[in-house]
C-alpha cells in the first residue's frame, strides 16, 4: 500500500471521513431522538426543541407503558411468540435438515424438491386467510406459531452445515445403538451451535418484528395483540391530540407523541441486545453465501 | 422349443428384478423408519400450509361468496382477470409497484456501492467498524419502527424536520410530507435506502476484500492515482456482484413491496402509495370480494414467479457457480 500521501489525498480522506460520519449519524440519530423524547416529561416534549438531551428527565413514560395492562400484555405476547417460535422452528427445521443430510435417505430427492417448490409457490393472501379460518386458527395464539414452523431457507442453511460434519460421527453413534432421533437431539444439535445460533437469530428477529399476522388474524382479540401491532396502530395518529386517558391507570397525562417514542424504543431494545451476535452470525452467513465459489 | 415357451421365459427375470428392487425399497424404508418419522410430519405440515391454499385459486375462476362451498360456486372463467386488467386501481398500483421498486433498486444499490467503496478506501479500521455497526442497525428493526420514526420526524406539527426548517426560516409553517401524494415515491425511496444501504454494502465489501493485493501494488508501481485505482481495480471487481444482484432484484420489480407502502401510506397519498398486494388486501378482505382479490393474488404470484425463474436462469448463466 501507499506509504505517504499527498496533500490532495489527505483532503479527500478528511472529506470521506466527514461524509461517513454524517451517514452513520443520520442512521442512528433518529433512534436517539426518540430515546430523548421517551425520557422527557410528556407535556414538555410537545413544546419541541429536544435535540441532544432530555430537558425534563423522567421515566414516567416507561412506567406508563408497563402499568398499562394492554401494552404490558402485548409485550408479554411478543416475548412469548418470539421464544416459542424460535425454539420450535429451530428444532423442526434442524430435524428435517438432518434427515435430508443423510445421503442414503429414501425420500431425500423428493422432499428436497418439494421444499424448493415452497420457496417459489405461495397461495396468496386470501386463500391463506381462508385456510386459517377453516382450521380455526383465527383469534388464537397458535396462529403466531403453527403456520410458520418450517422455512425452506432455514432447512437448506442447516442441511449445508450438517453435510459438512464428518460421516463417522453419525455412524459410530448408530453402532453404539443410538437411533437417528437421538443422534440429532443429543449430538448434531449440540455440535452445530454456529448454524443453530444463526437460524435462531433469524427466526427470533423475524418473529419479534412481525405484526401482519396479528393484523390479519387476531385483530378482534385484544388480548392477543403484540407490541409491533400496537405500535402499527399508532403510526397514523396525530401527535398533539392531548392526553390519552389510559386504562384508568393513575392520573398520568401522556400524549401519543411520547407513547409512540417510548414504544418504539422498547421494541428496538431487544434488537440492540442481540446486536453483537446479529452482526457476527448474519454477516458471516451472508458473506459466506456470497463468496462460495 | 416353441416360440411361446421362449416368450414365457423372458419376463420372469425382469419381474423378479422388479420385485427385488421393490422389496429392497421396502426394506430401506423399514430400516429408515426413524428418519421417516422425523420428516414426514414436517412435510405434511408444509403441504397443509403451502399447498392447500393453492386449492383456493379456484375462487378466482368462480363467483365465490363467503359461506358457500367452493365447489358449488358458479364458474366464470377468466372474467375476474379481464376485469382486473381493465381496473383503474390495478393499473395505477402496477405503475406504483414498478416505479417504487425501480427507484429503490437504483438509489439503494448506488448508496450501498458508494458506502462499500468509501469504507474500503479508509485506513482507520476502528472507524470503519463503528460506521458499519451503526449503518446496519435499521436493517434489523421492524418496518413498523421505521415507519413510525419517519412519520414522527416528518410530522407537520412538531416533527423534527419541520421544526428545524421553521427555525432556520426556510418555511413559515410545517409541511405535511406524507400529505403530498406526489412526494410519496421519493420519500419511500429515501426511507427504504436509509433502512437498507448499510446492510447492502456488506456484500460489496466482501467483493472488494477479495481483490488480489498484487493488483494494488502493480497500480502503485505504475503511478496510478487513487481515483484511477478505484476506477480500474475496485469498480471492475464489484461489477459481477452488482450485475448479479440487480438481475435478481428485477424478479421483484413488478410485484414486490407491501409492508413499507402499507405502513407509510395513508388515505391522502394512496393514489401514489398503493401497490398491488395492498389492492388484493383491500378488495379481497376489506370489501369481501374474495374472487377478485384472489385473482389479484394469482396475477401477483404468477408474474413474480415467472420473472424470478427467468431472472434466476439468466443469473445462473451469468455466474453458474452461485446457485
Amino acid at each position: 500500500m501507499l506509504l505517504h500521501r499527498t496533500m490532495g489525498e489527505r483532503i479527500v480522506d478528511a472529506f470521506l471521513y466527514v461524509l461517513l460520519a454524517i451517514a452513520a449519524i443520520s442512521t442512528v440519530y433518529p433512534f436517539l431522538y426518540l430515546l430523548i423524547i421517551s425520557l422527557n416529561e410528556t407535556t414538555d416534549a410537545l413544546k419541541g426543541g429536544l435535540y441532544l438531551l432530555p430537558r425534563k428527565f423522567t421515566l414516567e413514560n416507561y412506567a406508563y407503558v408497563f402499568e398499562n395492562g394492554k401494552l404490558a400484555r402485548a409485550a408479554l405476547n411478543s416475548v412469548l411468540r418470539t421464544v416459542i417460535h424460535t425454539v420450535i422452528t429451530v428444532f423442526c427445521c434442524g430435524m428435517l435438515a438432518y434427515v435430508l443430510s443423510r445421503r442414503d435417505f429414501v425420500f431425500r430427492k423428493l422432499f428436497s424438491f418439494i421444499l424448493i417448490i415452497t420457496m417459489y409457490v405461495s397461495g396468496g393472501l386470501i386463500p391463506t386467510y381462508l385456510l386459517m379460518k377453516n382450521l380455526g386458527l383465527m383469534n388464537t395464539f397458535l396462529v403466531y406459531i403453527v403456520p410458520g414452523i418450517v422455512s425452506a431457507f432455514y432447512v437448506f442453511v442447516m442441511r449445508t452445515f450438517f453435510e459438512q460434519l464428518p460421516d463417522g460421527l453419525v455412524e459410530s453413534a448408530h453402532i453404539d445403538g443410538a437411533n437417528d432421533f437421538r443422534v440429532y437431539t443429543q449430538i448434531i444439535l449440540w455440535i452445530s451451535l454456529p448454524v443453530v445460533a444463526t437460524v435462531a437469530l433469524y427466526a427470533a428477529v423475524g418473529a419479534w418484528n412481525s405484526w401482519f399476522d396479528n393484523y390479519l388474524y387476531n385483530s378482534r382479540n385484544e388480548k392477543l395483540a403484540v407490541l409491533q401491532y400496537e405500535l402499527q396502530k399508532m403510526i397514523q395518529t396525530v401527535e398533539t391530540s392531548n392526553s390519552e386517558g389510559g386504562d384508568g391507570v393513575g392520573r398520568r397525562i401522556i400524549s401519543p407523541l411520547t407513547i409512540k417514542a417510548t414504544l418504539t424504543i422498547l421494541v428496538t431494545v431487544p434488537i440492540l441486545l442481540v446486536y453483537p451476535f446479529l452482526q457476527k452470525y448474519f454477516v458471516q452467513g451472508m458473506t459466506l453465501g456470497a463468496m462460495k465459489d | 422349443m416353441s416360440m411361446k415357451a421362449v416368450s414365457e421365459l423372458k419376463p420372469i427375470p425382469i419381474n423378479s428384478r422388479k420385485t427385488l428392487r421393490a422389496s429392497l425399497y421396502w426394506k430401506k424404508i423399514k430400516k429408515q423408519h426413524v428418519l421417516i418419522w422425523m420428516s414426514v410430519p414436517i412435510m405434511l405440515h408444509l403441504a397443509l400450509f403451502q399447498f392447500v391454499p393453492l386449492w383456493g385459486w379456484l375462487m378466482a375462476f368462480k363467483d365465490y361468496h363467503i359461506g358457500q362451498s367452493l365447489l358449488d360456486a358458479k364458474w366464470v372463467g377468466f372474467t375476474h382477470f379481464r376485469t382486473l386488467l381493465g381496473h383503474d386501481g390495478f393499473l395505477q398500483d402496477l405503475r406504483n409497484n414498478i416505479v417504487m421498486n425501480s427507484m429503490q433498486l437504483a438509489l439503494g444499490t448506488a448508496c450501498a456501492v458508494a458506502l462499500a467503496i468509501v469504507l474500503s478506501e479508509l485506513r482507520s479500521k476502528g472507524f470503519v467498524r463503528i460506521v458499519q455497526t451503526m449503518t446496519y442497525l435499521p436493517h434489523f428493526v421492524s418496518m413498523v419502527v421505521v415507519a413510525n420514526i419517519f412519520v414522527m420526524l416528518l410530522s407537520p406539527d412538531g416533527g423534527l424536520v419541520n421544526e428545524l426548517m421553521i427555525k432556520l426560516g426556510w418555511i413559515d409553517e410545517g409541511i405535511f410530507f406524507f400529505g403530498k401524494a406526489t412526494w410519496f415515491w421519493t420519500l419511500h425511496t429515501i426511507i427504504m435506502t436509509w433502512k437498507g444501504f448499510g446492510w447492502g454494502a456488506i456484500i460489496y465489501l466482501a467483493a472488494i476484500s477479495g481483490i488480489d493485493p498484487g493488483l494494488y501494488d502493480a497500480a502503485h508501481v505504475d503511478g496510478a492515482s487513487r481515483w484511477q485505482r478505484v476506477k480500474y481495480i475496485v469498480l471492475p471487481s464489484i461489477i459481477p456482484t452488482l450485475v448479479l444482484l440487480t438481475i435478481l432484484d428485477i424478479g421483484y420489480l413488478m410485484t414486490g413491496g407491501f409492508e413499507s407502502q402499507f405502513l407509510l401510506g395513508n388515505v391522502i397519498n394512496s393514489e401514489y402509495s398503493e401497490v398491488i398486494s395492498i389492492l388484493a388486501l383491500r378488495i379481497g378482505l376489506n370489501e369481501g370480494d374474495f374472487s377478485f382479490g384472489t385473482a389479484v393474488g394469482i396475477f401477483n404470484s404468477v408474474v413474480s414467479m415467472t420473472l424470478v425463474l427467468i431472472v434466476n436462469a439468466i443469473a445462473r448463466r451469468y455466474k453458474s457457480n452461485l446457485f
